[in-house]
């Protein structure tokens, strides 16, 4: 199995390329409306809880990005087509952005909720750590001038660190945190009202298109520096 | 008016969340396209040379 991107495919990325930022925007300002005006205060945190709206999406997309980059790199090691690695460059920062926004989001949720910025529980540390796990993916590939030796390297550095997604998804229930547990899981009905889970669906599919858009913006991106450096070599 | 822009009194976390959020998707988003175009031209240029 060994897939080729032509330029028939890059023509085709091009020409969807502005129907997808419309998109994006579009179903962005509908979730805003959602979020800010339609989604009623929660009983106990108020308006703060707002903050979820943006905050999980971001959370869930960072392990999700995470999980295809990991997977990427399992089918370079294993095929040797360099389409993987192209797709496990051009996903990595919108992954590292995604993992920073929940971060921060969470941050700044924690503080009229538990009463701090920061605590050093389980799934609050786990997901630090995969924002670290991504800077490294990033840099170590930028950083060491042999590129087939830089694809080896960053591509193992991927593959160990996904040991990281399970402990980050299992975390609030293996020990004792102050982040709360899962509130959508696919084995149970959720335990948040419709009301608050229509604005959450709205904007998990715009954070979607983002990370869609973003991704074959940077997709062509990484094709031309490798064209570049071909060119150059 | 004044009700939505307090957000009960969390106005300064959510309307920081919601600011940083969206200022940092759009600056990513830009430094993106902005890359894509600069190298798009460099990588024209160069093949129009060796051509």
């Amino acid at each position: 199995m060994y897939i080729k991107i032509n330029n028939n495919h890059i023509e085709l990325i091009k020409s969807a390329n502005p129907y997808l930022i419309f998109a994006t925007i579009f179903v962005f300002i509908i979730g805003l409306y959602y979020s800010l005006f339609q989604s009623p205060p929660d009983y106990i945190q108020g308006d703060s809880m707002r903050i979820m709206y943006i905050h999980v999406p971001s959370a869930w997309f960072a392990l999700m990005t995470y999980s295809i980059l990991a997977g990427s790199c399992v089918l370079w090691f294993i095929t040797r087509n360099p389409l993987f690695n192209v797709v496990a460059r051009s996903i990595a920062q919108v992954g590292m952005v995604f993992t920073l926004m929940s971060l921060i989001t969470g941050s700044i949720w924690g503080k009229p909720t538990w009463g701090v910025w920061w605590v050093w529980d389980a799934r609050l540390t786990s997901m630090l750590i995969l924002f670290f796990l991504y800077i490294a993916y990033i840099f170590l590939w930028q950083a060491i001038s042999n590129k087939e030796l830089a694809s080896k390297i960053s591509a193992a550095l991927a593959i160990i660190g996904f040991i990281n997604i399970p402990i980050i998804k299992f975390s609030v229930d293996w020990w004792n945190t102050l982040h709360q547990p899962a509130s959508i899981s696919k084995l149970s009905t959720p335990s948040i009202d419709i009301s608050m889970l229509i604005p959450l669906f709205i904007m998990t599919i715009a954070c979607f298109l983002f990370l869609v858009t973003v991704s074959l913006i940077r997709f062509r991106l990484v094709l031309i520096e490798n064209k570049m450096l071909r060119t150059i070599n | 008016m004044n009700e939505l822009l307090d957000m009960g009194g969390y106005a300064i976390f959510v309307w920081s969340s919601y600011g940083i959020f969206f200022f940092s998707l759009v600056i990513f988003f830009l430094i993106n396209i902005l890359n894509l175009r600069k190298y798009e031209k460099i990588f024209n240029k160069t093949k129009k040379k060796i051509d």
